[in-house]
């Protein structure tokens, strides 16, 4: 058990890649805080943590909201004494073209990805720097905050945000023991009822560009966000893991 | 993760990181051909290893060479029938400090990008049509933070010109070949270790240690982790690649530099 005796929070860890997450690091010996907008599913998730023989709490919060995120470390230090891993998991996704979009949407994306993430990572860094044993930080990002495809510039740069802020976090935190790293997911289809698969059309679209021509699963993610946590990627820092199939590495540019 | 069943081939396994993946791969239960132009270098390290119960074959290879790099994977078919992993280690930027391009002669040149970047490419092509058939397969080959133009003080490099570009070419090795296999289960990705200190009598670590205290000590500074990395903290970022738990990673490089 790689991660016995760890204590860790996942934001958005109700549900999908969040839940997947929450469930993969309990297997491997940690404690979860289990913090989600949906309060009442983090606890279901929480329930299936403790099945697996480890300690859980659950904590509603939206990650935008400073007070709300001070008062989430704090529940997770009184439940468990301290914090060893941070997984930024919460994040909202959505597509609208720029001549169109709403600022409420833009503000929305950008509060809830990348201020959540900057919010959580300040206020758990700060206890991780107190309790003076380093600490893990994962945030997850996307392939689209490295590529572009049109309708997602709001949520593209939130991504893209995630990947710079992860690297001057790696800078700022080093000399703390503290490690900040990335996973990022392409396409993923989680089978979660609170954010719909893209549409058959899309999937086959995107597909149709990931080398290894298939989706990716939750299970996929969750095992680097595990690797990342653990002290096997002791020397790892400030770099982005993309999960995704081989996207990344370069579109195919004819099929077959 | 565990690697029992799993068989590996592991190029430049004599010493450093090349020895400590095979430690590693050895630890998790892993059979290894470990293939060195260092023979009886490479044999003590297989010795070691078969010491504490793990199979491991040793042979003498030239990864510049295509004759002797079929050898090699005819040796591991034959002891092992199937090979799942390739570590493409085998490199280096020798042992005399080079940095003008003016001394940099077209035949070291030659050199240094068929040891680190063609060595690399006739290890692939000679294993993949196994892996092809076997629908399954996992290559990964080592870059180095040179790649990018990152360089330790005076001393702990060679001839870093032609290293630079070959590791650079490791990287562009790996994307287009992940994307060529893609779907044939075989997955290719690249650990891309920084200033690593590896076992004692090692090159780097001997250069490292002739150094003044406050070279050494600006050395560690300049990484954000404040110290040196370890061989093994390279080969576990290695074993994870290697392994079932990177199960939708292809084409990627995996920094091991402590944040720098």
């Amino acid at each position: 058990m790689t991660l016995e005796g760890k204590a860790a929070i996942v934001t958005g860890g109700a549900h999908g890649l969040g839940r997947a997450i929450a469930l993969r690091l309990a297997h491997d010996g940690s404690d979860v805080m289990v913090a989600d907008l949906l309060g009442g599913d983090a606890e279901a998730v929480a329930d299936e943590v403790r099945a697996l023989g480890r300690r859980a709490a659950s904590f509603e919060v939206d990650v935008s909201d400073a007070g709300a995120v001070g008062a989430m470390v704090m529940a997770t230090v009184e439940a468990f004494g301290r914090i060893d891993i941070l997984v930024n998991d919460a994040g909202v996704s959505g597509e609208s073209a720029l001549l169109g979009m709403e600022e409420s949407f833009w503000d929305r994306i950008m509060a809830v990805n990348l201020k959540g993430n900057f919010l959580c990572s300040q206020a758990v860094a700060r206890q991780m720097v107190a309790q003076g044993e380093g600490g893990r930080i994962v945030n997850i990002t996307s392939t689209a905050g490295a590529n572009a495809r049109p309708g997602a510039s709001a949520y593209a740069s939130s991504k893209a945000g995630i990947i710079q802020f992860t690297k001057v976090l790696a800078l700022e935190l080093g000399g703390e023991g503290i490690t900040v790293n990335a996973v990022g997911p392409g396409m993923t289809l989680t089978g979660s009822e609170v954010k719909p698969a893209p549409s058959d059309g899309y999937q086959k679209a995107f597909v149709g560009q990931v080398p290894m021509g298939r989706p990716g699963a939750p299970a996929d993610i969750a095992a680097a966000v595990a690797f990342l946590a653990s002290t096997d990627a002791a020397y790892v820092n400030g770099q982005v893991i993309f999960v995704d199939g081989g996207y990344s590495a370069g579109k195919l540019s004819v099929s077959g | 993760m565990s690697f029992e069943g799993k068989t590996a081939i592991i190029t430049g396994a004599a010493q450093g990181i090349g020895r400590a993946v095979a430690l590693e791969f050895a630890e998790r239960g892993a059979n290894l051909l470990l293939a060195d132009i260092q023979s009886a270098k490479v044999e003590s390290v297989a010795a070691e290893i078969r010491a504490f119960g793990s199979k491991a074959t040793a042979t003498a290879v030239d990864v510049t060479d295509s004759n002797s790099v079929a050898s090699m994977v005819e040796l591991a078919l034959s002891e092992f029938e199937q090979v799942d992993i390739l570590v493409n280690d085998a490199g280096g930027s020798g042992t005399e400090g080079v940095l003008r391009i003016e001394e940099v002669s077209e035949d070291r040149w030659d050199a240094q990008v068929d040891l680190n970047l063609k060595g690399a490419f006739l290890c692939c092509k000679a294993i993949v049509p196994h892996m092809r058939r076997r629908g399954s397969g996992r290559i990964v080959n080592l870059s180095s933070s040179n790649a990018k133009g990152h360089f330790g003080p005076l001393n702990t490099s060679g001839i870093r010109l032609p290293y630079a570009a070959a590791k650079a070419g490791i990287i562009g090795l790996t994307a287009q070949l992940a994307r060529d296999l893609g779907r044939s289960g075989i997955y290719v990705n690249c650990v891309l270790p920084g200033f690593i200190l590896t076992e004692e009598g090692a090159r780097v670590r001997g250069r490292y240690e002739e150094l003044q205290q406050a070279s050494q000590e600006a050395m560690a500074e300049a990484v954000p982790l404040g110290r040196a990395g370890r061989a093994d903290e390279v080969a576990k970022a290695v074993a994870f690649m290697a392994s079932d738990e990177a199960s939708y990673i292809t084409g990627t490089v995996l920094d091991v530099t402590g944040g720098r």
